[in-house]
């Protein structure tokens, strides 16, 4: 069974909504549990953001985003053909100063590599691979256990 | 992005409610850019009512934080719940800014 679906739009901000509620709907039909939801929706956001922000100077470029389930993890891919942007590679911002030299800036990739347990950059050609893992909570592993028993007596 | 502001006692408690991201977190700036212009320097961003917030919204509440600064004024947080709480305190915004559990802490002194 194909697991995959790919969604794609143009890299403007409009269309944040669109591809955050594309990967909690295919996330909720792959049995992500509701607990991953959020940050789901986080991520989603601080990398489609910064493709839009970034990618294209000239404007006008695409997004991709698919999702499937990689055994027991959530598995969340962005490409774009925009200038190379290496997520991983992007040290913390300073978030031990205060208000007065606290910097405006850097968090959202921040946030990326504290919410997402994996995160892998490429950069194939003229074209950006962003391919993040989530750990399915407990639960969401006791299912998929009982679809496999299931799956076998079939 | 809706709010709700109440002025208790010296401060001006500001309740944002639903979704402080790409989109809407600047709406959050300019009111509270309106409070300012009005003279309120010292606010209370009750978060009870937010849903999500992203690095947008940090973004918009520390520009808002840095021009009260300058003025001498301040801006406290409480209700800080959920994927909320979380993302402060990835941040560290919950140690930069003071946090308090509910409004009617926040609101003493």
């Amino acid at each position: 069974m194909d697991q995959t679906s790919t969604f794609r739009v143009s890299a403007s901000r409009d269309n944040l909504s669109k591809i955050q509620h594309f990967v909690l709907e295919r996330a909720e039909a792959l049995g992500v549990p509701d607990s991953l939801r959020s940050k789901l929706e986080l991520v989603v956001e601080e990398v489609f953001i910064n493709i839009a922000s970034y990618a294209y100077s000239e404007g006008g470029g695409t997004v991709e985003a698919d999702c499937a389930l990689d055994g027991r993890r959530f598995r969340l891919r962005f490409v774009d053909h925009g200038i190379p942007f290496d997520p991983t590679g992007q040290g913390p911002p300073d978030t031990h100063e205060d208000v007065d030299h606290r910097t405006i800036g850097g968090l959202g990739v921040f946030l990326i590599q504290k919410m997402a347990d994996e995160i892998r950059y490429e950069r194939q050609e003229d074209v950006n691979v962003l391919t993040m893992h989530f750990t399915l909570p407990q639960e969401a592993s006791a299912a998929q256990e009982y679809d496999d028993e299931e799956k076998k007596l079939v | 992005m809706d709010f709700k502001n109440e002025k208790q006692g010296a401060f001006m408690v500001v309740v944002p409610a639903g979704r402080m991201d790409a989109v809407t977190a600047p709406e959050f700036e300019q009111e509270c850019e309106r409070l300012i212009q009005s003279g309120e320097l010292k606010m209370v961003a009750d978060m009870s009512a937010l849903e999500y917030i992203s690095s947008a919204g940090l973004r918009s509440i520390l520009a808002t934080a840095k021009k009260l600064k300058g003025q001498q004024g301040e801006i406290r947080f409480c209700g800080l719940e959920g994927m909320v709480e979380e993302v402060f305190s990835i941040s560290g915004f919950s140690s930069m800014f003071p946090v308090f559990d509910t409004r009617d802490d926040a609101i003493k002194d």
